[in-house]
C-alpha cells in the first residue's frame, strides 16, 4: 500500500557519504583523495598517538557522558512529579520543556555566549555541560515520561503495601519498568551531545575543546585524511555502543506517545 | 506548584555544585596557552616554534586549535584564558583598534628589529602590539592538468568568460580583503579605489563553481580537477606539492601577489606578561621562522632568515626576489573598511 | 504539603535548566533593541533595508520548507517500512541515525565524492551516456536541500515512526478486507492516526533547517546565504553581537509564525484522538 522501494533506497541512501568517508580513511596520501591513492593504516596510528586527539575525544566523550546523566535525571524527576504527583499544570509544563527544541541553534548559541560569560563559564567544562544539559533536555524528557506511563503505579502500591521500602521498591519495580526508557534516553541525549557542533563552538576555550568542533576547525584549514580516521573510528564505536546496549539491556526506541 | 524561594535557591546550588565539579580543576598556570587555527596551522606552531621554545627557555607551550582565534579573544575580553594567539594581520589590526592586546616597547620584543617596519603591527603611539612570524602569499593557483599556467597571467584572466562554472572562490569575508585588494591593482587601482576591482570580482563570481571556506573542500576540488583554477594560499599549494600533488601549481601573475602578514598577539591584561614577551620574541627570531619555512612553506618575515638551497628550487627564488613581487596593502585601512565591503560583495552576489 | 515540597524539589533541577535559558532568550531579544539604555531599533530597521537580507530571508524560509517536504515525502514510506519490518528493528535504526554518528563537516567531503562535477553520481551518469555534461548537484539550492534532509530525515522517521508503531497493524487490515481499496484506507485511517506524528516532525524538521549554519556553509553555492550563516559571520568575524541578536530574533520570529500554529493544531488532534478512539 505504502511502496516499500521509497523506504529501501533511504535506508541505502543514509549511510552513503558515510561510507565514502570510511573508506577514504584508509588512504596512504597525506591528503584526502578519493578513490583512496593506496591503502594504510597510517591515519588511525596517527589519530591514536595524538595525545591532543585522544584529550579532545575524552572530553567529548566525558561531556556527553555527564551531559546525558544530568539530564535523563533531571526529566526523570520533572515526569515523576508530572505522571504520578499529576501536578497542576503538567501538560504546560511539559510543553515549556521541549522549548530548547523549538529554537534555532545559531539563535541559542548566541544566547549562550551571553549567558555563560556572565556566569564566568564562558570557555570552561562546566559552561559545556550546562549548555548541553538544556540542549538535550526535549530529547531526554519524552522516552523518559512514556516510559513512566506505562509502569504501572499499582505494582508500585502493591510492593509497598507488602512492606518493602520506598527506594527498594524504586529499585526494584520501578526502574526495571522504566529501564528501557531511561536507555534511550540516555542514548539519544549521549549521541546528540557527542555530534553537536553549532552551538558548542562558540563556546570552547583553552582547556575545553570538543571533538566536533576540533574536526570543524580542521577541515576549515587543512585536508588530513585523520579526519576521516576520526570519524570512522566515531562510528565503529558508536555503532558497537548500540549493538551491545541491544543485547544486553534491549534498546527501546519506538516508545509510546503520551 | 508552590515553590518557596529557599527551595529554589536550595534547588539551584545543588545543581550549580554538581555542574561546578570538573570545571576549573584544568587551569594551569605553568604553562603557555597559544590559540591557533587547526590542522596545518597547529601543527606548524607546536613543531617548529612551542617544542624548540620549550627546550632552549624551559617554558611550556601548548598550542590549542580552535576555530578561529580572534573569536576566542573578543568573547574572553577581560577576562582572557589565552596568552597569545595567532591571527591575520587584519583580525591583529581590528582587535588592536578595539584595544584588546596587550602591547610591548620595541625594547621588550628586540627581535622585531630585523624585521622590516612596513610588517609592524604598530598602534598609533608607535607601540607593538604583536609580532610578525611569517608571511605567505595569495595567488592563483592551477590544476594544470585542466589549465595551464600561463592561462593565469593576469588576475584579469580570473574574469575571462571561458572560465565559465571551472574556478572555485573562497567567501565575502576573504573576498573583501584579498581578492578584492588584487582585483583593484590589476585594474589600475588599490585597496582604497576599489570600483575597477569590484568589476573584475563580478567577473570572476559569474565563473565561479564553487564558494567555500573549508580549506578541506578546495583542496579537493583543486586535487580533483573540479576546478581549474582559484586564488589560493601558497602555503597550501606547497603542502599539496610536498604530499605529492606535483600538478597543482602556484602562479604569481604579472600584477604580483598579495602579501599577506600573520600576527602573532597576547590578550590585554595577559597574564605572565614578561614570559609573555619572551615567547614573542622568539617568534620574531629568525630560527623558529626558517624551521616554520620547512616545514609547511610559511615565510619567514625575520630578514636575517636564510634560505637553503633546496627551499630556493622550491620556490623558484629568493626570499628577496619574492618580497619584491608581493604587494603590502594599508591593512588598517582595508580593516577598517571591511565590514562595508563585504556588505557591497554579499549584495553583489544576490544579484548575479 | 510534603508532597507539594516534593514535586517542587522533583521540578527544581529541570526547571534551573529551562530557566537559564528562557532568562538567556530574555536578555537576547532586550540586546537588539536596547542601545545604551534607550529602545533603539536601527538594527531591524538596518535589515529591512538591505535588499539582499530580504532575499536571504525568503531564501531561508523556502530551504526550510523543501527540507521539510522532502523529509515527509521521503520519511514516511521509510518509517512505514520499518514499522512494519518482522526482523531486528534496531539494526534498521542505527542505518537510520547513522548520519548523525558523522560530523556534517566530514559528511560534506563524502558529498563532494559523490555529488561533485568529477563525483559517482556525474561519473556514472556521462559513462552510460545519460548525460554528456555533468549536472550541477551541489554548490547551490540543490546541495543545501540535499544535506539538509540527509541530516534531519532521522528526526522525521523517527517522530512518524513512534506513531505508526502504536497504530495496531488489525485496524489497517480490518480496513482493507472491509472492501476500502488501499489508497482509500490509507487516508480514511492510516493517516488521519498518523497526523500527530507528522506534525511532530514537520515541526523539528522546520526549525532544525530555518537555523542551520554549517550544512549551508559547507554545501552552499554563491550566495546562498541563510539566516543561521549570517548569524556566524556577524559572530565569528565581526563580533557584532546586538546584530547578531537582531538577527536570530527575526529568525525567531519567522520560525515561531509557522510553528505555533502546527504547534495548535498538534494539540487539538491529539485531543480529538484521545477522546475519539476506542481504547
Amino acid at each position: 500500500m505504502i511502496p516499500r522501494y521509497i523506504g529501501i533506497a533511504v535506508l541505502l541512501f543514509l549511510p552513503m557519504p558515510i561510507l565514502i568517508v570510511v573508506l577514504s580513511s584508509f588512504t596512504s596520501a597525506g591528503y584526502l583523495s578519493f578513490p583512496i591513492k593506496g591503502l594504510s593504516l597510517r591515519w588511525y596510528a596517527e589519530f591514536l598517538g595524538s595525545a591532543d586527539w585522544l584529550r579532545v575525544l575524552g572530553t567529548s566523550a566525558l561531556l556527553a557522558l555527564i551531559g546525558a546523566v544530568v539530564s535523563t535525571g533531571a526529566c526523570f524527576a520533572a515526569a515523576w512529579a508530572v505522571v504520578r504527583h499529576k501536578i497542576r499544570f503538567g501538560a504546560t509544563y511539559e510543553t515549556i520543556l521541549l522549548a530548547p527544541l523549538i529554537f534555532p541553534h545559531a539563535a541559542i548559541g548566541v544566547i549562550m555566549i551571553v549567558t555563560l560569560s556572565s556566569l564566568g563559564w564562558l570557555g570552561t567544562f562546566s559552561g559545556l555541560v550546562l549548555v548541553h544539559c538544556i540542549l538535550t533536555i526535549p530529547y531526554a524528557y519524552r522516552p523518559v515520561a512514556a516510559a513512566l506511563r506505562k509502569s504501572d503505579a499499582a505494582l508500585e502500591e502493591a510492593a509497598a503495601s507488602l512492606g518493602a521500602r520506598p527506594w527498594r521498591t524504586f529499585w526494584m519495580v520501578t526502574l526495571p519498568a522504566v529501564r528501557p526508557g531511561l536507555v534511550t534516553s540516555l542514548l539519544f541525549t549521549f549521541i546528540i551531545s557527542f555530534d553537536e557542533v553549532t552551538v558548542t563552538l562558540f563556546l570552547v576555550g583553552p582547556f575545553v575543546m570538543t571533538l566536533p568542533v576540533q574536526v570543524f576547525s580542521e577541515v576549515l584549514e587543512s585536508a588530513s585524511p585523520i579526519i576521516a580516521a576520526v570519524s570512522a573510528a566515531l562510528v565503529l564505536f558508536t555503532s558497537a555502543m548500540v549493538f551491545i546496549l541491544d543485547r544486553v539491556i534491549g534498546i527501546q526506541f519506538f516508545v509510546e506517545r503520551d | 506548584m508552590n515553590l518557596t524561594r529557599r527551595q529554589t535557591i536550595a534547588g539551584a546550588l545543588g545543581t550549580a555544585a554538581a555542574l561546578s565539579l570538573p570545571g576549573r580543576l584544568s587551569a594551569r598556570t605553568d604553562q603557555l596557552l597559544h590559540a591557533s587555527w587547526g590542522g596545518g596551522t597547529g601543527d606548524t606552531w607546536t613543531h617548529s616554534f612551542a617544542t624548540p621554545y620549550q627546550e632552549k627557555s624551559g617554558t611550556a607551550v601548548r598550542v590549542v586549535e580552535v576555530p578561529n582565534p580572534e573569536a576566542q579573544f573578543r568573547a574572553q575580553a577581560g577576562a582572557p584564558q589565552y596568552h597569545t594567539g595567532i591571527g591575520t594581520f587584519v583580525q591583529g589590526v581590528n582587535l588592536m583598534r578595539d584595544d584588546m592586546l596587550e602591547t610591548f616597547s620595541i625594547d621588550e620584543l628586540p627581535a622585531m628589529k630585523d624585521i622590516d617596519e612596513k610588517y609592524w603591527l604598530k598602534t598609533p603611539d608607535g607601540r607593538l602590539a604583536g609580532v610578525t612570524p611569517y608571511f605567505a602569499y595569495y595567488g592563483i593557483a592551477v590544476n594544470t592538468n585542466e589549465a595551464s599556467v600561463d592561462d593565469f597571467q593576469s588576475w584579469k584572466d580570473l574574469a575571462n568568460e571561458k572560465w565559465r562554472g571551472r574556478l572555485g572562490m573562497t567567501r565575502p569575508i576573504y573576498l573583501s580583503t584579498y581578492d578584492l585588494t588584487m582585483f583593484s591593482i590589476a585594474a589600475g587601482g588599490d585597496e582604497m579605489n576599489t570600483a575597477g576591482g569590484m568589476e573584475l570580482l563580478t567577473g570572476m563570481a559569474r565563473n565561479v563553481l564553487i564558494v567555500s571556506n573549508s580549506l578541506a573542500q578546495q583542496n579537493t576540488m583543486l586535487e580533483r580537477g573540479e576546478v581549474a583554477a582559484m586564488p589560493f594560499y601558497s602555503t597550501r599549494v606547497w603542502a599539496l606539492n610536498e604530499a605529492g600533488v606535483d600538478y597543482v601549481k602556484m602562479v604569481i601573475p604579472t600584477e604580483g601577489s598579495l602579501l599577506l602578514p600573520y600576527a602573532v598577539f597576547a590578550p590585554k591584561g595577559v597574564a605572565d606578561r614578561e614570559q609573555v614577551a619572551e615567547w614573542l620574541n622568539y617568534c620574531a627570531s629568525a630560527a623558529p621562522q626558517e624551521s616554520g619555512m620547512a616545514y609547511s612553506g610559511y615565510i619567514p618575515a625575520n630578514s636575517n632568515a636564510v634560505a637553503t638551497d633546496e627551499i630556493k628550487a622550491k620556490l623558484g627564488m629568493d626570499y628577496t626576489d619574492l618580497r619584491a613581487k608581493l604587494y603590502q596593502p594599508d591593512w588598517g585601512y582595508i580593516a577598517e573598511h571591511q565590514k562595508d565591503t563585504v556588505a557591497a560583495i554579499d549584495q553583489m552576489m544576490s544579484t548575479l | 504539603m510534603a508532597r507539594t515540597l516534593r514535586s517542587a524539589l522533583l521540578l527544581a533541577p529541570s526547571a534551573i535548566l529551562i530557566g537559564i535559558f528562557l532568562i538567556g532568550l530574555v536578555r537576547l531579544i532586550a540586546s537588539s533593541v536596547l542601545i545604551d539604555g534607550q529602545i533603539d531599533l536601527h538594527h531591524y530597521v538596518d535589515i529591512m533595508n538591505r535588499p539582499d537580507y530580504i532575499a536571504m530571508l525568503g531564501r531561508t524560509l523556502r530551504t526550510a520548507a523543501l527540507t521539510t517536504f522532502f523529509c515527509l515525502l521521503l520519511g514516511y514510506p521509510t518509517a512505514y517500512y520499518v514499522a512494519r519490518y518482522q526482523g531486528n528493528r534496531n539494526i534498521l535504526l542505527l542505518l537510520i541515525i547513522f548520519p548523525w554518528l558523522v560530523s556534517i563537516v566530514v559528511r560534506s567531503y563524502g558529498w563532494v565524492v559523490i555529488l561533485g562535477p568529477r563525483g559517482l553520481v556525474n561519473g556514472f551518469l556521462m559513462w552510460t551516456g545519460m548525460a554528456d555534461r555533468p549536472f550541477k548537484l551541489m554548490y547551490n539550492d540543490f546541495g543545501v536541500v540535499m544535506g539538509l534532509v540527509h541530516v534531519l530525515l532521522p528526526f522525521m522517521i523517527i517522530a512518524i515512526l513512534s506513531v505508526l508503531m502504536q497504530i495496531s497493524r488489525n485496524l489497517e487490515e480490518a480496513s482493507m478486507s472491509l472492501g476500502g481499496r488501499p489508497f482509500y484506507s490509507f487516508r480514511t485511517v492510516l493517516l488521519p492516526l498518523s497526523l500527530p506524528g507528522i506534525l511532530t516532525g514537520v515541526t523539528l524538521v522546520y526549525l532544525m533547517s530555518t537555523g542551520a549554519i554549517v550544512t549551508p556553509l559547507l554545501l552552499g553555492g554563491l550566495g546562498d546565504t541563510m539566516i543561521g550563516t549570517e548569524i556566524f559571520q556577524e559572530v565569528m568575524h565581526f563580533f557584532d553581537y546586538p546584530k547578531a541578536a537582531a538577527l536570530a530574533t527575526v529568525l525567531l520570529v519567522t520560525a515561531m509564525a509557522v510553528v505555533l500554529p502546527l504547534q495548535v493544531l498538534e494539540r487539538w488532534l491529539s485531543k480529538r484522538l484521545t477522546d475519539g478512539a476506542p481504547s
